[in-house]
């Protein structure tokens, strides 16, 4: 009898733990996971895009980016730019309040701007999307507590000065390093970061590290109430588990990887969950002149470019998810050309000039290694493929090294790897970014010793164009020169794959990712 | 009694000291400039300097090794390179979860490993006593990797009665806390097998049966009682690896654990947290094992001329 009771107790308790399946929150509430524990709620120290995507809701800048790529008023209401394309002078809405009520000035952005230079923020990224404006070497070398270039002409107009006329200035400006925030907020310990004060559409209720960060809508918004009520992000650092918790109905979107791939499109119910997304990235080989003297020849690296069959390797290790890339621009930067065919596959012309430049066969050429990021097993399998092309078209060995990222980086930035696999997202959308940031002789990117004058006088005329038809038609000139050039084999352009519930409608994406959810909602009589 | 307690509390120092210099040093050695990860490779020349004075970087190792000594005496241990936090505070909200999670696996693996040891030693020969001695084999050789998917999509996924991953309730612990609990039941349930195997073959269990008293009444009052001392000497033992390692089942259920923290920080090669990390848990584990010897020590007074661990392990043998 007692036994029977114990037994029953058990049962008892294990139902009422166990429940009935998970939990459907009520109401407008989207839940869609965080892949990392946020690094930081500073918006002038953000560098990870989920991060990012966290800050976008919170934080507004000047300006941001609008769902069919363009840089749109946010604070800003508009915007003027001097004949010579220098001074910036913004006209800010008079409508938008921190969290706390308080009304946004041009003052705050001084503040915020000269902050996020400061040495003493110690940010990485305020020298990459704020260094166009004057004085802000000077403040980030320490030299300055404020940039020469950032005043406040009234409480409702900010001007920012910059050294050389930048088309691209605005695009930058659309980074988190350039949002407002709240000084009194900043100042108010360094624990502020728990608590942070925006003047974005969501505010943040809760962050449990390592677990949950949850928003709640901003009613005072200047842009009107956010149609949700909370935004739920769980941080679930694996995928399997997210896709799992996509499948129970405890998340309403998951990203997919490649390993789930084959599975959720073979299921005709994920398949229609299932969406595609262009992002501006290119994967591409880097054949580093300095640390492997034959690629010093272009015909090396040219029969290298040549032997590659992408539309193969793409097929073979993305499952065809990815568009191969003849050019290094993205689709969807502009100055991206679709009908570019690049170097097309060619293996006849690849062993001609390889044997012209005195290696036939392969013969005589130093041992290669291929390097590439550990742990990413499409990266592996692409990096098999071409090695085995390389093989076969080329009689060359070239041997695989996966690498711990951070390694990885490390070397790749002492210009130690010979010829390695890498990804370059843009920092904003313009083929400045790609171009002569990653190419440009001497850029600090460019670690491979890539060097062509016509190439670097063609990016320079582009950077400090303004009128955007002139600088595109520059740009894709030298995007030209770079392919054929072959510093570089782009190799495929990023596409996420990513699986939303039927019930979510109204959500905005951009090149960039996703912006933020002003307009989703959930429609609850689907959920 | 008292010289053991001293020698062993004693013993524990250098493996402290050992412990924090391989942590140390771990951080120090692994590549990468921590000034760099802090402000990005191309930051101010300027700026760099001042960070890396500002963390005593510009100090040499053993200056450095000695700081962080003492700051650990002190419950100071730096700051986290990526987010900024204190690593104190970081440890100070995953432990808790951690501590949660160990003890509720500690519960259920008691509860199954005695159990399956005591069927499995009363039915000896029988298959039942094979079949529980196969599940705490599947217990062992299972790594949480396997066991924690399949339960997902066993009790989630296809019978809904459990969430997949979360933490906040009783609910959210089930599943973890199952799969962190496979490898201590099992180790238990083989220790108990062994232990009640020689008890029941002693003369006062058969004088109690003898005297008329039911199985049931012979086993629960008499063999068990004999048997579960060691028994819980290794439970105590499992606790200092179910603290340390809960890596993967807290990565799979996303626990905000010490754990989870750690990964991350792996990642992101945030060293000031890795060291925490693991300098806790190596402590934690040291700490474990002094308390075990010690109780042990004093329940049974043998144990202290040999070790708690080599006397449960050489009752196993027997």
């Amino acid at each position: 009898m007692n036994r029977n009771l114990l037994l029953l107790l058990c049962a008892a308790c294990v139902a009422a733990i166990a429940g009935c399946g998970s939990p459907k929150p009520k109401g407008q509430v989207l839940r869609i996971p965080l892949l990392v524990e946020p690094t930081t709620m500073d918006p002038a120290r953000v560098e990870d895009g989920p991060t990012i995507e966290v800050l976008m809701h919170i934080y507004d800048g000047l300006v941001q980016w609008d769902d069919h790529n363009r840089v749109v008023p946010a604070l800003a209401q508009s915007w003027d730019v001097s004949p010579d394309g220098r001074i910036y002078t913004f006209h800010l809405r008079r409508d938008a309040r921190f969290h706390s009520g308080r009304l946004v000035t041009a003052q705050d952005f001084v503040y915020s701007i000269n902050r996020a230079l400061s040495p003493s923020t110690a940010s990485t990224v305020a020298g990459t999307y704020l260094n166009d404006i004057e004085g802000a070497e000077d403040v980030l070398a320490g030299r300055a507590a404020s940039a020469k270039g950032v005043k406040a002409l009234d409480e409702h107009t900010l001007q920012l000065t910059i050294t050389k006329p930048r088309a691209y200035f605005l695009a930058k400006l659309t980074y988190p390093t350039a949002y407002v925030v709240d000084r009194q907020n900043v100042e108010s310990g360094p624990q502020w970061t728990e608590h942070p004060i925006g003047t974005g559409p969501f505010k943040l209720v809760r962050w449990d590290h390592n677990s949950m960060v949850v928003l709640a809508a901003n009613h005072q918004y200047w842009n009107g109430r956010p149609e949700l009520d909370t935004i739920e992000r769980p941080i679930v650092l694996r995928p399997s588990t997210r896709h799992a918790q996509y499948e129970s109905g405890e998340l309403d979107m998951t990203d997919v990887t490649m390993g789930d791939y084959d599975r959720d499109v073979s299921d005709p119910k994920l398949k229609r969950q299932m969406r595609v997304l262009d992002r501006p990235a290119v994967y591409y080989f880097a054949l580093n002149q300095k640390a492997y003297p034959p690629f010093r020849d272009r015909r090396v690296r040219l029969a290298f470019a040549y032997a590659l069959d992408k539309r193969s390797l793409v097929r073979l290790a993305l499952k065809g998810v990815n568009r191969v890339a003849n050019g290094i621009l993205p689709p969807g930067i502009p100055g991206f050309d679709p009908n570019y065919r690049g170097i097309p596959y060619d293996v006849t012309t690849a062993r001609a000039l390889l044997a012209q430049a005195g290696y036939p066969g392969g013969k005589g050429l130093p041992p290669l290694t291929l390097t590439f990021r550990e742990q990413m097993a499409d990266l592996k399998r692409l990096a098999e493929a071409a090695a085995q092309m390389y093989k076969s078209n080329l009689g060359v060995d070239v041997k695989l090294r996966e690498m711990e990222w951070g390694v990885f980086l490390q070397e790749r930035n002492r210009g130690t790897l010979p010829f390695y696999l890498l990804r370059w997202m843009a920092d904003y959308l313009d083929p400045q970014d790609f171009l002569s940031v990653m190419l440009r002789t001497g850029a600090p990117e460019n670690v491979i010793g890539y060097s062509n004058p016509r190439f670097d006088s063609l990016c320079d005329k582009a950077d400090s164009l303004t009128n955007q038809l002139q600088r595109l038609t520059l740009y894709r000139q030298a995007e030209r020169i770079a392919v054929e050039d072959a510093p570089w084999i782009p190799l495929f352009f990023q596409r996420d794959v990513e699986l939303w519930k039927p019930y979510v409608k109204g959500d905005r994406n951009c090149l960039m990712g996703h912006l933020p959810h002003i307009t989703t909602y959930i429609d609850t009589s689907e959920r | 009694m008292r010289r053991y307690v001293i020698r062993r509390l004693l013993a524990a120092v250098p493996t402290l000291l050992a412990i924090s210099a391989i942590t140390f040093f771990m951080g120090y050695l692994a590549p990468g400039d921590p000034v760099e990860i802090i402000l990005g490779q191309h930051a101010n020349p300027v700026a760099k300097a001042r960070v890396r004075h500002e963390l005593g970087l510009d100090r040499g190792p053993l200056a450095q090794y000695l700081a962080f000594v003492s700051g650990a005496l002190r419950g100071d241990l730096g700051v986290s390179y990526v987010t900024r936090r204190p690593v104190t505070q970081i440890l100070a909200e995953g432990l808790p979860n951690t501590a949660a999670l160990a003890v509720a696996a500690l519960a259920i693996a008691l509860v199954v490993g005695v159990a399956l040891g005591v069927v499995a030693a009363v039915r000896q020969g029988s298959w039942i006593d094979k079949a529980c001695m196969v599940a705490a084999l599947a217990g062992v050789s299972v790594p949480a990797f396997v066991l924690g998917p399949l339960l997902i999509l066993l009790l989630a996924l296809r019978l809904g009665w459990l969430p997949v991953a979360g933490w906040g309730g009783a609910r959210y612990m089930v599943l973890p806390a199952v799969v962190l609990a496979g490898r201590p039941s099992a180790m238990i349930a083989r220790l108990t097998r062994a232990q009640m195997a020689e008890v029941l073959r002693q003369d006062y269990i058969r004088t109690a049966r003898a005297k008329g008293l039911s199985e049931w009444q012979t086993i629960t009052r008499h063999a068990l009682r004999n048997a579960l001392t060691p028994v819980l000497t290794v439970a105590g033992t499992s606790l200092g690896y179910l603290l340390s390692g809960s890596f993967v089942v807290e990565s799979i259920f996303t626990v905000p654990g010490i754990g989870a923290a750690s990964v991350e920080s792996i990642f992101r090669r945030d060293y000031p947290v890795i060291q925490g990390t693991t300098l806790l848990m190596a402590t934690g584990f040291v700490l474990v094992n002094l308390v075990v010897d010690l109780l042990y020590g004093y329940l049974d007074p043998r144990s202290a001329a040999t070790g708690a661990m080599e006397l449960a392990a050489a009752r196993e043998r027997e």
